[in-house]
């Protein structure tokens, strides 16, 4: 058994996740004390930050921690560092976002700041409970967060829908847990692995990966689980927007990586996995660009770019080795944290300026503020895939994943040949709305009467920190690529 | 004795079914998280029910964790649909139409 004494030593590897859980909570009841929320930001900083730089300690185990609920490894750590960088650059673009009511930034930040304790608790989770739990605690605080605009219909109604949604992925989920448990006698990650081992795929286990793969899905906005996305991406807060769009997505993706790394690879099944997995991921991608091409709204437009991003990633779990995949989709994820989040940044200061979202309020962006207009061109650019920009590096190494896949003549490989022709063609598709957003911005003119945007400072340091990462990322991706590595899962 | 774990398994599997049915068919939001609740209560069933026939009690907690949990989400989900209530006096899911495209 495990003394109280050694628990408490346990303590010191949730140092970000437990000055995260007290910032949120501290910042909740200061919310009654002190009446102007605006006041809370400084706080919300310092705790993003500082759970950044603890993140960055290395401070890991390998052994498992809590009576196996949760492993504090380099693959958590990486995750941990994510997603306290993601939420500070959200809570610098929540200050400036208008349309928040200032009555209620202390419970909104609140709820932000535990949302990603709860997706750092997400990556480290190695039992079914304690997955159960973190992915509730996040779908919770995500769920409030969207409707968090008080006089908007349009964000009720995203709220209602995500919920609705969500609540039902996560019944056939926790279904598939029990499945799980039902087949291996066990929740503990580890336990289950050694369950399988060496043993027949029965249809038990496939049903079980499937309906596993539906909780997911709907997190990181896989085809056909994705038909909250673009409601709930358009009726949200602005920032909250870019919030799921790589927070929760980011969660979503390292839960797959550790459940489907650690309990899976025992059973014979990997036909099933690469042809269930690629067609999904071929479809996330399709789907997400051939609908993005109708859009008019620029917050529903990058919805539909981001259930495409999510079937670019999930490509790269197809070919189920450890040596690729993890270092593919973990670059990028990085690159696609600095891209979207730096788009998102832009679609703020136009939505402050015009007060709506539509990609006529670009028009002419080029003219009233050279700034925005060639940053967002830059997002775009990497957003589509062109290089020397961090998403073509991320599309790069998915590509390489696939085709290396192929050389090395895994099972399968001729399949994974036409992916990686699918994501080649995809791209080309995604080429053409990003262009249409390129195209107004720098060859129409502005309509009378529009304002010239005004940036002020946190979104200014916003957009800079995401526009240097995004070239960084692209033109210098060794060191990343090194530091990817060093934090994968081991082996096994 | 008890029901057996084919029997258990079968009504549980019963009960998911009837739940997804619900959430698809009806349009009524209210009936639409009676049924998501019928079928986290299916799972816990399944739950249950692989938890004696493999002779251990971890199941057990994780479903208790579950009805908690299911709780918490229906504060939520109503809270939701409450402030929804405030601008359209009512709960139908065809008449919550303010997004698409």
């Amino acid at each position: 058994m495990v003394g109280a004494s050694e628990l408490w030593q346990q303590m010191r590897y949730l140092m970000p996740e437990g000055l995260l859980l007290c910032a949120g909570l501290v910042i909740l009841l200061f919310d009654l004390v002190v009446k102007k929320g605006r006041s809370l930001y400084p706080l919300a900083m310092l705790a993003t930050a500082g759970a950044a730089a603890l993140a960055l300690l290395p401070l890991e185990s390998s052994e498992p921690l809590f009576f196996g609920m949760i492993q504090s490894d380099a693959f958590a750590r990486y995750f941990k560092v994510f997603s306290a960088l993601a939420g500070f650059l959200v809570v610098l673009m929540s200050m400036d976002y208008k349309p928040l009511p200032a009555r209620f930034v202390g419970e909104y930040l609140g709820i932000l700041v535990l949302a990603l304790a709860a997706i750092m608790l997400l990556a480290e989770s190695t039992n079914l409970l304690m997955i159960f739990l973190s992915l509730e605690f996040l779908s919770l605080s995500s769920y409030i967060l969207v409707g968090f605009l008080r006089n908007d219909k349009k964000s009720k109604e995203a709220s209602l829908k995500y919920f609705l949604f969500g609540a039902m992925c996560t019944a056939v989920m926790l279904y598939g847990f029990a499945l799980l448990y039902g087949a291996s006698g066990s929740l503990d990650l580890p336990a289950i692995k050694a369950a399988f081992a060496n043993r027949q795929n029965t249809p038990l286990t496939c049903l079980a990966m499937l309906f596993i793969l539906a909780g997911f899905g709907f997190k990181v906005a896989m085809v056909p689980f994705h038909a909250w996305v673009p409601d709930a991406y358009e009726g949200a807060p602005t920032p909250i927007t870019a919030f799921l769009s790589v927070g929760s997505k980011a969660g979503g993706f390292a839960v797959l990586l550790r459940v489907f790394f650690t309990v899976f690879p025992g059973l014979d099944y990997h036909p099933y996995w690469l042809a269930v997995v690629g067609v999904l991921a071929v479809f996330t991608m399709t789907v997400g660009n051939v609908i993005a091409c109708s859009q008019d709204n620029l917050k529903r437009l990058l919805g539909y770019s981001s259930i495409a991003q999510a079937g670019y990633v999930l490509l790269g779990f197809v070919v189920m080795d450890g040596r690729f995949t993890q270092p593919a989709v973990m670059i990028y994820l990085l690159a696609y944290l600095f891209m979207n989040l730096g788009a998102f940044v832009v679609v703020i200061v136009i939505a402050n300026t015009t007060g709506q979202e539509e990609i006529d309020d670009l028009a002419g962006l080029s003219e009233r503020s050279p700034l925005l207009a060639w940053s967002m061109f830059i997002f775009l650019l990497s957003l589509a895939g062109v290089p020397p920009l961090g998403g073509w590096i991320g599309k790069y190494y998915i590509f390489a994943t696939l085709v290396k896949g192929y050389l090395e003549g895994l099972s399968g490989g001729n399949l994974m040949l036409w992916f990686a022709v699918a994501l080649a063609v995809n791209s080309v598709i995604a080429a053409y709305y990003y262009f249409r957003i390129v195209k107004a911005m720098f060859f129409e003119h502005a309509r009378e009467r529009m304002a010239r945007p005004v940036v002020g400072g946190p979104l200014l340091t916003a957009l800079y920190v995401s526009l240097i990462l995004t070239f960084a990322v692209g033109l210098w991706p060794q060191p990343f690529l090194n530091w990817v590595s060093r934090m994968a899962l081991p082996l096994l | 004795m008890g029901p057996t774990l084919d029997q258990m398994l079968v009504l549980s599997a019963a009960l998911f079914g009837i739940g997804m049915i619900g959430t698809i068919v009806r349009r009524s939001t209210i009936a639409v998280f009676m049924s998501i609740e019928l079928m986290l209560n299916a799972a816990n069933l399944a739950i249950l029910a692989f938890g004696r026939a493999h002779g251990v009690m971890e199941g057990g907690i994780l479903v208790f964790v579950v009805m908690t949990v299911a709780a918490v989400e229906v504060g939520v989900g109503l809270a939701i649909l409450v402030a929804l209530f405030y601008f359209r006096d009512s709960t139908n899911l065809d008449e919550i139409d303010q997004l698409k495209g």
